[in-house]
C-alpha cells in the first residue's frame, strides 16, 4: 500500500510536467499580446521592448525554463527565490504574483467545491437510495427526471434561474460576492446539481444490480429486510462507480467552475481558467494548470486508495 | 460506514472553518459596482479606467480637475506659474499636504514619481504623455542603451549595478527638465509649449510616490542592471498615499476598500468615511444585485436589456414631462429627477446614459495596398467619402444599438474641450455618396446593380472586420451592410473575429473597413487628432496625410491658444470632410445605475473623472470636520 503511494506520487512530476509541456505550447502559439491594454492600446514600442525583455517574451525555451525553475521549487533551493513553489508575476495583473492570485482564490474555490460535494451527497445519495431501491415506482421516476434535468441543463441557466428565483423574488440569499454562509449554499447548490445527479443515476443503478445479485438475495432469503439488505450487503458496492466518479468530479469542482462563479459573482479561481488564456497571461495559465493538475492526480489517487478500503478484494499494484 | 461519516464530518467542519475565517466589516457608506477588478494601484503604471478612478481616491497630483469642468483645481500644488513662453512651469508645494502615514510631501516625491514614470525598468504605458518635458525621449533612450551595454559586460556584480543606477540619476537631474531647489518647489522645463500641462499633471502618472516605502521594495538586478520593484508596496497595509483615502483593504476579483486618510490636506472635502468597489463581472448578476440594493452605483451596466431599462425611464420622463423641464431649469438633472414623484409600475429613474468623451468609428484601410499587393479601393478618399456619405447614422443608434447615442460626424465629441470647434464632417446623402464613387470611376455599367471600373474589374468585395464577444458591433455591421449594398451597389462580408484576433488584423492592416474606438485621455484636441499623424503608434489605419500633419507639427509650435485651435479645427475639417480616413458613428455612452437623490457627487463632465472624496450616500456620515492629529 504504501510502495503503490509512493510510486504514484513519484508519477506526479512527470505526469503534471507533461501536461506543463503541452498546455505551454498551446498557450504561446495562440496569438495576442498580454502586454497590450484595454482597447488595443499599445505603450510606445521603446516601453515594450523593456517589458518583453523583463517576462522574456521574446524566447519560449527560457521563459519555459525560467518558470519551471520558480514553479518546481529548484528556484528555492538554489537560493533564488524567497518562495518554494514560485510562479511568477501575473502578466496582466501587474500588483499580483500568479502566487497571491492563487492565494485569494484558491481557498473560495476550495469552500465553494466542498460544500457542492456535501451537498451534491446527500442528495445524488437520497435520490440513488429512492430509485435503487424501489426501481420504476412513481418517486424513482421523479427523481430520475429531475436528475436527467441537472445533467443536461447548462449551469448558467440553473444558476441565473436560482439567483433569480430564490435570490431576488425570495430574498432568500444574498445575489452576488462571497462572505458568511449565506452567500455559499446558493452558489454551491447550484454546483451541486450536476454532481448530485450523476450522484443518483450511478448509484441507482448500482443498487439495482446489486439488490438482484445473488448475495443479496441470500440475505432477503434469511430474512433481512429490503433497507437491511441494502444497508449492509448491498450499498458498499454499489457506492463503487460513485467512488470512481468522485475523484476526477471533486477535482473539477474542487478547483472552481467559470459559469458559476461568474454567474454568481464570486472570486475563485474558475474563472482564471479561462480569463488567463483570453488575456494571455501565460504565468498565471501554467499556474492554474499546475494546481489543477496536480490536484486531479491527488484526488485519483484518493480514490484509488478509498477503493481499496471499500472493497478489499482490490489489489493496488 | 462510520468512516465515511467521519470523512463527511471532517469535510463539514473544515467548510465551517473556511466560512468562519471570512473577514466582514460593516458596509462602507459608499459601495459601488465595477465590471472588472482594478489591474494595478501603481499610479506610474495604470491606464484603465476603472484604475484611474481609484487613483483619484488614494493619491492626489500636484493638480486635479474639476469633476464639473475639467479646469484644473490646486491639489499637492498650492500655486503655479508659467513663463511666458510657456516652456517654464513653477508650482509650490502645499505645506499642508500629508502621506497618510504624516509625512510631509515634497517637490521630491513628485520627482520620484516622474522619474519612475520614464524609466523604462517601470514600463509605464503612458510615459508618452511626457515627451514634451525638456529632455525625455533622448534620456528613456539613453537608459535603453546604457542597460543592452550592461547586459553585454562581462562583469555584472553589486557595485555595477550601483554605479549604473547612480550614473542614471545624475543623467535625469542633469539632462531632464524636472528640477526641486527645495522641498517646497517644483520646476518643471517643456520642449515646447503644452496647453494641457496641468491637465497632464493631475494624471495619475504624474502622481508623487512615497519614497521611502518604494526604495524598501526597489531592488537592483544584478543580472540586467535595471531597477526591479517588488508590487507588494501597493498591498494594504503597505501603500502610504496622499489622497483622500487609505487603502483598507485589497481582495482581487473581490472588493477593495477605501477609507479616510486621517492625514489629508483638506479634511472638508472628504463627504464619506469608507468607499467599497466591489467587483461583479456578469453584466446580468450586477443589474440584480443592484435591484436588491446590494451597491449605490453600478458604473457600467452592459447587460443586453439596458435599452428596455432606458425605455422605462424615458416613460417616466414622459409622464413627467412639465416638472421634469421646469426641474432642469432650477437644479441639476439629478436633483430633478429625485423632486419627481416616486416610479409607477414599467418606470424607472435609476438607470442614466452618459455620454462620455469618446467616439465610436470605423477605420478605413489608407495604405495603397492591402496584404500581399492586393488592390485597396480605400487608398482613394473619394472611395471613403462615398462610404461615408452612405451611412445613415440615425438609423444605427435609434434601431440597431436602441441606446439613441448622439450621432457623431467628426473626431472629437463636441462641446467638451472648451472653445474647441468641432467641424461639419459628412452627413448621410445617398446622392451624394453615389456621385463620390462615380467620380472614383465606380459605376455599374452592366445593370447588374454592382459598381464597376472602367476597365470592367468588380468593386472588390468589402473586408468588414468586428469584434465577437458584444452584439453591438456585429449588428452594427450587418446593418452597414445592407445600407452600403443598396446605396452604393457593392457587395460586404462582415468578418467577426475573437478580441485578439480583431486587434492582431487591425494591427497587421488585414482588413478594408474595421470597427474601432477611441477614448480621450486629456482635454485637449490632441489626444484624438495624434491618431491621425503619420507613424503614430495608434494610426491603424496607415493614413498619412502631408496636409494634416504639418498642421498638427505648426499647431505644436503655436502659442497663441487660439490660432493654434483654428490650426487643429482645420486639420480635423480635412480628416473628417476630405480625408475621411475614420467614420465616426456616435459619441460614446456608458450606462450608470444609481437612484438620483440616494447618491450624489458624480461627476459632471464627460470625462466622468468622478472625485471619489465628493460621494454620498444617505448612509454618509457627511462633510464631516473631523479633528485630524496634530502632527510633527
Amino acid at each position: 500500500m504504501i510502495g503503490f503511494v509512493a510510486r504514484r506520487l513519484l508519477q506526479l512530476p512527470l505526469i503534471v510536467g507533461l501536461v506543463f509541456v503541452a498546455t505551454f505550447a498551446l498557450a504561446w502559439i495562440v496569438p495576442g499580446n498580454p502586454l497590450e491594454q484595454g482597447e488595443g492600446r499599445r505603450p510606445p514600442p521603446e516601453i515594450e521592448r523593456a517589458m518583453r525583455a523583463q517576462y522574456r517574451l521574446d524566447d519560449p525555451v527560457a521563459f519555459a525554463a525560467d518558470y519551471l525553475a520558480g514553479a518546481s521549487g529548484l528556484d528555492w533551493l538554489r537560493g533564488r527565490s524567497e518562495r518554494v513553489f514560485d510562479l511568477g508575476p501575473s502578466l496582466r495583473q501587474r500588483d499580483l504574483t500568479v502566487n497571491e492570485i492563487l492565494a485569494a482564490g484558491l481557498p473560495v474555490s476550495l469552500t465553494l467545491g466542498l460544500a457542492a460535494i456535501l451537498i451534491g451527497l446527500a442528495i445524488g445519495v437520497a435520490a440513488g437510495l429512492v430509485g435503487g431501491l424501489r426501481p420504476d415506482s412513481p418517486l424513482d421516476l421523479v427523481t430520475q427526471a429531475i436528475a436527467l434535468l441537472g445533467i443536461s441543463v447548462p449551469s448558467f441557466v440553473v444558476g441565473a434561474g436560482l439567483l433569480v428565483w430564490l435570490a431576488v423574488s425570495w430574498g432568500l440569499a444574498p445575489v452576488a460576492g462571497w462572505g458568511g454562509l449565506s452567500h455559499v449554499w446558493l452558489p454551491a447548490l447550484a454546483l451541486s446539481l450536476p454532481l448530485a445527479a450523476y450522484v443518483a443515476r450511478l448509484l441507482r443503478f448500482g443498487l439495482i444490480e446489486q439488490m438482484t445479485s445473488d448475495h443479496v438475495r441470500t440475505a432477503r432469503a434469511k430474512g433481512r429486510s429490503r433497507a437491511g439488505a441494502a444497508w449492509h450487503h448491498a450499498l458498499r458496492n454499489a457506492f463503487l462507480p460513485v467512488l470512481s466518479y468522485l475523484g476526477p468530479a471533486s477535482a473539477a469542482v474542487l478547483t472552481g467552475s467559470f459559469v458559476v462563479e461568474k454567474v454568481f459573482s464570486i472570486p475563485g479561481i474558475g474563472r482564471h481558467f479561462v480569463e488567463a488564456v483570453l488575456n494571455k497571461d501565460l504565468t498565471l495559465i501554467m499556474g492554474v494548470v499546475l494546481v489543477y493538475s496536480t490536484l486531479l492526480v491527488c484526488m485519483n489517487l484518493a480514490v484509488d486508495v478509498l477503493y481499496r478500503w471499500v472493497d478489499p478484494r482490490i489489489e493496488l499494484a | 460506514m462510520r468512516i465515511a461519516i467521519g470523512i463527511v464530518a471532517i469535510l463539514g467542519g473544515l467548510l465551517a472553518v473556511s466560512i468562519a475565517l471570512e473577514d466582514v466589516r460593516p458596509r462602507a457608506e459608499v459601495v459601488f459596482a465595477q465590471a472588472s477588478d482594478c489591474f494595478t494601484l501603481d499610479p506610474q503604471r495604470m491606464t484603465y479606467q476603472q484604475d484611474i478612478r481609484l487613483a483619484r481616491g488614494l493619491y492626489e497630483g500636484l493638480v486635479r480637475s474639476d469633476p464639473d469642468t475639467g479646469r484644473p483645481l490646486p491639489a499637492v500644488a498650492r500655486s503655479w506659474r508659467a513663463s511666458d513662453d510657456g516652456l517654464r512651469w513653477t508650482f509650490e508645494i502645499d505645506p499642508a499636504a500629508r502621506w497618510s502615514n504624516g509625512d510631509p510631501v515634497s517637490s521630491l516625491d513628485v520627482r520620484a514619481g516622474l522619474l519612475r514614470a520614464l524609466l523604462p525598468d517601470t514600463a509605464a504605458d503612458y510615459s508618452g504623455l511626457l515627451m514634451a518635458i525638456d529632455g525625455t525621449p533622448e534620456f528613456l533612450e539613453w537608459r535603453m542603451r546604457r542597460l543592452a551595454e550592461y547586459a553585454d559586460r562581462d562583469v555584472r556584480d553589486e557595485d555595477a549595478a550601483a554605479a549604473l543606477w547612480a550614473e542614471t540619476e545624475a543623467r535625469f537631474d542633469a539632462d531632464v527638465g524636472i528640477a526641486c531647489p527645495d522641498e517646497r518647489t517644483f520646476e518643471l522645463r517643456l520642449s515646447r509649449p503644452v496647453p494641457h500641462l496641468l491637465n497632464l499633471m493631475g494624471f495619475p502618472i504624474c502622481s508623487p510616490v512615497h519614497r521611502a516605502t518604494l526604495d524598501a521594495h526597489t531592488r537592483l538586478d544584478v543580472d540586467t542592471g535595471r531597477r526591479i520593484e517588488d508590487p507588494g508596496w501597493t498591498a494594504a497595509g503597505t501603500l502610504v498615499s496622499n489622497g483622500p483615502y487609505v487603502l483598507a483593504r485589497r481582495r482581487h476579483k473581490r472588493d477593495l476598500r477605501l477609507e479616510r486618510n486621517p492625514h489629508y490636506r483638506d479634511p472638508d472635502r472628504i463627504h464619506s468615511e469608507s468607499i467599497e468597489a466591489v467587483v461583479v463581472e456578469d453584466p446580468s448578476t450586477a443589474v440584480l444585485a443592484y435591484v436588491s440594493g446590494e451597491f449605490d452605483w453600478l458604473s457600467d451596466v452592459t447587460v443586453g436589456y439596458r435599452t428596455d431599462l432606458l425605455e422605462q425611464r424615458a416613460a417616466y420622463l414622459e409622464n413627467h414631462a412639465a416638472a421634469w423641464e421646469r426641474g432642469l431649469v432650477e437644479s441639476s438633472p439629478d436633483e430633478a429627477l429625485a423632486a419627481l414623484p416616486d416610479p409607477a409600475a414599467g418606470e424607472r429613474r435609476d438607470i442614466h446614459a452618459v455620454g462620455t468623451f469618446g467616439t465610436d468609428f470605423f477605420h478605413f484601410n489608407c495604405r495603397p495596398e492591402l496584404d500581399g499587393g492586393r488592390f485597396n479601393p480605400f487608398a482613394d478618399p473619394a472611395v471613403r467619402r462615398a462610404f461615408t456619405l452612405a451611412t445613415d447614422r440615425d438609423v444605427l443608434v435609434e434601431r440597431v444599438t436602441r441606446l439613441r447615442e448622439p450621432t457623431a460626424q467628426s473626431l472629437i465629441p463636441p462641446g467638451v474641450i472648451p472653445d474647441y470647434e468641432i467641424p461639419q464632417g459628412l452627413g448621410f446623402d445617398p446622392e451624394a455618396a453615389r456621385r463620390e464613387l462615380a467620380a472614383a470611376g465606380w459605376v455599374d455599367r452592366d445593370g447588374d446593380g454592382l459598381v464597376e471600373h472602367a476597365t470592367g474589374t468588380r468593386f472588390p468585395t468589402i473586408d468588414l472586420l468586428y469584434s465577437t464577444g458584444s452584439s453591438r458591433w456585429r449588428d452594427i455591421c450587418l446593418a452597414l451592410e445592407s445600407m452600403w449594398e443598396s446605396t452604393l451597389g457593392v457587395e460586404i462580408a462582415p468578418r467577426g473575429q475573437e478580441q485578439r484576433y480583431y486587434r492582431e488584423d487591425l494591427r497587421s492592416g488585414n482588413f478594408m473597413i474595421a470597427r474601432g474606438g477611441w477614448f480621450g485621455d486629456f482635454l485637449d484636441p490632441t489626444t484624438f487628432l495624434d491618431l491621425c499623424r503619420t507613424g503614430d503608434g495608434n494610426n491603424l489605419r496607415g493614413y498619412s496625410s502631408r496636409r494634416v500633419d504639418g498642421l498638427l507639427a505648426e499647431a505644436d509650435r503655436e502659442r497663441d491658444p487660439t490660432l493654434r485651435f483654428a490650426l487643429l479645427e482645420e486639420a480635423e475639417r480635412i480628416i473628417v470632410e476630405e480625408d475621411c480616413p475614420v467614420l465616426p458613428i456616435c459619441r460614446f455612452v456608458t450606462v450608470y445605475m444609481y437612484e438620483p437623490g440616494r447618491l450624489r457627487g458624480l461627476a459632471n463632465h464627460a470625462m466622468l473623472d468622478h472625485d471619489l472624496a465628493l460621494l454620498q450616500t444617505s448612509r454618509s456620515s457627511g462633510p464631516a470636520v473631523r479633528a485630524v492629529e496634530a502632527t510633527p
